[in-house]
């Protein structure tokens, strides 16, 4: 009985890991038997918070601007490449 | 020179330095020149171009989570950071706890989180932003990083609550 009671620590990792697909069995239901019994409203929160750091970290991809080079640094390329050649 | 423009997004996005993403550019079109003959076109040059400069990529990180003594300090303060989330018995130590309304559709929130990633451990930082910036399929990342399965999921939990404080302590305090 012992190895299926977590600590809020542990099942914080088990959360994180159920959302990576990676949880066994056994897992799982340490993970169900703790928040079964937990009343740390953390605890009960944690996972859906979790999914919406994963939500907002995802649409950083969205804000990414592309950068371009100046023509200069685009020259200085060119003769770095042939110098290192000759 | 044609795609440079696009090489040099991606460096700087992958990088977040001016100066390391040109770095990185411009070894990417030395090698490709030395390499000319070894290409046999079976993929476009972008694509082939794009490939050499993820190795580099690869290769800059490496050389920054082994440099090591720095980026292992770091780690080690990050670590140390997130026990303090929890007591010494395992409950999450409510000081903690997450305000997420002000997460939601806030502009300034998004400055605030790419600030805190770009605060990880190398490492970490490299893992959150292969696996939810690029999408990239885990057993690549491992390769990339040079690390198991089971660390992979550790590291980016680890992250997780690392950005969890970092949103809440800079959010905070402004």
């Amino acid at each position: 009985m012992q190895k299926m009671v977590l600590s809020c620590k542990k099942a914080a990792e088990l959360t994180d890991k159920k959302l990576m697909g990676q949880l066994s069995f056994m897992e799982s239901i340490q993970l169900g038997v703790h928040r079964l019994i937990c009343t740390c409203s953390i605890c009960g929160k944690y996972e859906s918070h979790s999914k919406l750091l994963d939500q907002k970290i995802t649409e950083l991809k969205a804000t990414h601007e592309p950068m371009t080079m100046t023509l200069s640094q685009k020259e200085e390329i060119i003769k770095t490449v042939v110098k290192g050649d000759e | 020179m044609d795609y440079s423009d696009e090489l040099y997004s991606w460096a700087y996005y992958k990088t977040s330095s001016r100066e390391t993403a040109e770095d990185l550019v411009q070894d990417t079109f030395a090698a490709a020149y030395h390499k000319l003959d070894a290409f046999e076109g079976k993929s476009k040059p972008k694509t082939w171009l794009f490939s050499i400069l993820n190795n580099k990529i690869i290769d800059y990180y490496r050389k920054k989570s082994r440099n090591s003594i720095t980026s292992v300090e770091h780690e080690k303060i990050a670590n140390a950071t997130i026990e303090g989330l929890f007591t010494s018995s395992g409950h999450w130590n409510p000081e903690y706890a997450v305000d997420e309304e002000h997460w939601l559709d806030n502009p300034e929130f998004n400055v605030i989180l790419s600030d805190c990633i770009d605060d990880l451990p190398a490492n970490w930082q490299m893992a959150v932003r292969a696996k939810y910036i690029e999408d990239q399929k885990s057993k690549m990342i491992c390769e990339a990083l040079d690390i198991t399965q089971a660390n992979y999921w550790q590291i980016v939990h680890r992250a997780k609550l690392a950005l969890r404080q970092c949103l809440e302590k800079k959010w905070v305090n402004g």
